[in-house]
């Protein structure tokens, strides 16, 4: 894959950027890391080609149905990644606008099958 | 003797753990050190990877968890040369935490399993190791999804390394939460290593294609190193020897005993405090080391100095052949069973020592750090009964009169020969007798005698052939 391709990781503190964007980085797709509403709209204004946006949830997560709408806006797929317990069933429409969520631990292989289908035919 | 080293094996740089194994591990073996926190297992470890550097072989130490100075500085202070040792540290560094490497978004087996994998890969394939020791092995299972794989992974990781020519050696932390059982069939050799109330021991669990001595043996921590005492088993030893009477330089005592005591027995002297048991044993040990029989007299009571004062205040001349007749003292709770014996061993088999004297039954136990201190005990009489040397034991009564017996524990089973001293009273004078009760090889006399200690010697009386009840005090 070509290294054109770019990713959104919204919100990810520096051990878990590191890893995911090693793990995009073989799937061809350079990470690009970005906190709240003004940094997610500077990068999608930059006019580098971003294909979809990991959002890695944190504490309460208030904000993250603004990010998924300001994403929708843009026609950018949104990957809500929870993290697990804490998320369960007290918040049911708390993905409303992502068009995935995951909950941690993630399992590589199915994140990759989720990214590799935003991303253009001649990429996957 | 002991049984004879397999010199196929690779010797451990343990010669205690060498004997239990008998030469060491099988050359393309795998061995796991099981035990808690604090058991020696990375010290045993590090022992195993330097004695290969020593002599000549490559070596790879695979730590997963102390960092390769923290190792390089304990192997210095135990006086290892670890310089010939490659290293492939797993660690986590310490900007793991400062820098906030932590992650959780995906599971560590999915992040980390790879990159370890392809470092081992790598320095395996670098180094061509003939030893490896991974410490700890059970880290790898917090990169397996489950205990299927896990056990999966670690088969195949065991062969790759055996595969590629290296004896491995691995560590194992187990707990209740995360048991280790698994490991355990798929390796060759298990040794468990257990610590308790300052008594180490330990224990090899299984050992494939190879004999190795089986039970509990000791271990300590020592600043060179694990040091392990193999457990004493005297069937193991043996050597031809004459049976002779030993005198004891007094012609009554030798005619109580039927000429004196057999070499190769073990021979008690029973009776309460102060009665003279030890200056007995004294004048017998310094008879024979007049002959020039090496004697040696191991005191967990009394200092060296003050015995052979009292010796020689009784014209029992105990340093006069200092070359023949040694005392030590030793201290509470400072030994273990299995180290004594082989300090025992040591005078037996390297100085040539023909008679033992442990002063006393009660304090040998104290000495030993050891649960079963009798069952060590009877295990070093049978020794060196098997190897011809003469023991005499002298046995404390709490009571000074009453009702006969010949010791307070019921170790009088241990006993070839029983001599017995104790007090009387005799028309209002307190006095002592002394007498034979038991003597496996010969006849004896079965009266009693007065039994004096003068400062011109040990003096004994004719017969008490007059006197009734003497026995109950």
């Amino acid at each position: 894959m070509n290294k054109r391709y770019c990713v959104l990781t919204v919100e990810s503190e520096s051990g878990n950027f590191r890893v995911l964007s090693r793990f995009l980085e073989k799937l061809g797709v350079e990470a690009l890391r970005v906190r709240g509403l003004d940094e997610i709209r500077a990068a999608l204004d930059s006019g580098r080609p971003v294909f979809a946006a990991i959002i890695d949830v944190r504490g309460q997560g208030a904000e993250v149905r603004d990010y998924c709408r300001l994403l929708n806006e843009k026609g950018v797929p949104a990957l809500v990644i929870s993290p697990g317990e804490s998320f369960k069933g007290s918040r049911p429409g708390y993905g409303y606008g992502a068009k995935w969520v995951f909950k941690k631990p993630v399992i590589m292989r199915e994140l990759a099958d989720c990214i590799r289908t935003c991303l253009p035919h001649e990429a996957r | 003797m002991a049984r004879a080293l397999d010199t196929r094996k690779l010797p451990t740089g343990i010669a205690g753990l060498d004997e239990i194994l008998l030469g060491g591990l099988l050359p393309g073996s795998c061995c796991m050190l099981r035990g808690g926190p604090g058991t020696g297992k990375t010290t045993i470890g590090v022992q195993f990877l330097a004695e290969g550097a020593k002599s000549g072989e490559r070596v790879l130490f695979i730590t997963l968890e102390e960092n390769e100075a923290q190792i390089r500085k304990t192997a210095e202070n135990l006086g290892l040369d670890v310089s010939g040792v490659s290293f492939l540290d797993l660690s986590p560094t310490s900007d793991f935490f400062t820098e906030a490497q932590s992650y959780d978004i995906f599971s560590t087996a999915e992040v980390e399993k790879e990159p370890i994998t392809q470092r081992i890969v790598e320095e395996v394939g670098r180094v061509r190791p003939k030893r490896v020791f991974v410490d700890p092995l059970t880290q790898f299972r917090y990169l397996s999804a489950d205990s299927f794989q896990f056990h999966r992974e670690v088969l195949s990781f065991l062969r790759f390394l055996t595969d590629s020519g290296a004896t491995v050696m691995l560590t194992s932390e187990s707990s209740p939460e995360a048991p280790d059982s698994d490991v355990q069939f798929l390796v060759h050799a298990v040794i468990q290593l257990e610590s308790e109330r300052g008594a180490r021991s330990l224990s090899v669990i299984k050992y494939r294609n190879s004999d190795f001595s089986p039970g509990s043996h000791a271990y300590r921590l020592s600043e060179r190193g694990a040091v392990v005492y193999p457990r004493l088993d005297p069937k193991k030893y043996g050597r031809p020897f004459e049976t002779k009477a030993l005198t004891s330089g007094i012609r009554e005592i030798d005619n109580l005993l039927g000429g004196g005591i057999e070499s190769g027995t073990v021979s008690m002297i029973s009776g309460p405090p102060g009665v003279g048991k030890t200056t007995l044993g004294m004048q017998i040990a310094a008879a024979g080391a007049s002959r020039g029989e090496k004697a040696v007299v191991f005191s967990f009571e009394e200092k060296p100095e003050m015995i052979l004062a009292r010796c020689d205040s009784v014209n029992i001349r105990a340093r006069y052949r200092a070359d023949a007749l040694s005392v030590h003292s030793i201290e509470p709770m400072s030994y273990m069973a299995e180290q004594f014996a082989l300090l025992v061993r040591n005078m037996v088999e390297k100085e040539g020592v023909k008679l033992v004297m442990l002063d006393s039954a009660r304090g040998y136990g104290i000495a030993m750090k050891n649960e079963n201190p009798d069952a060590h005990l009877y295990m070093l009489c049978k020794y060196l009964r098997n190897m011809g040397v003469t023991v005499l034991l002298t046995v404390e009564l709490n009571s000074i009169t009453g009702n006969f017996r010949v010791t307070e524990n019921g170790i009088s089973y241990l006993a070839d020969n029983i001599v017995f001293i104790r007090y009387l009273e005799m028309q209002g004078e307190m006095k002592k007798a002394i007498g034979v009760l038991k003597k496996r090889r010969s006849d004896f006399e079965k009266t009693l005698r007065e039994f004096k200690i003068t400062s011109g010697g040990l003096k004994i009386g004719e017969p008490l052939t007059k006197l009734r009840g003497i026995l109950r005090g």
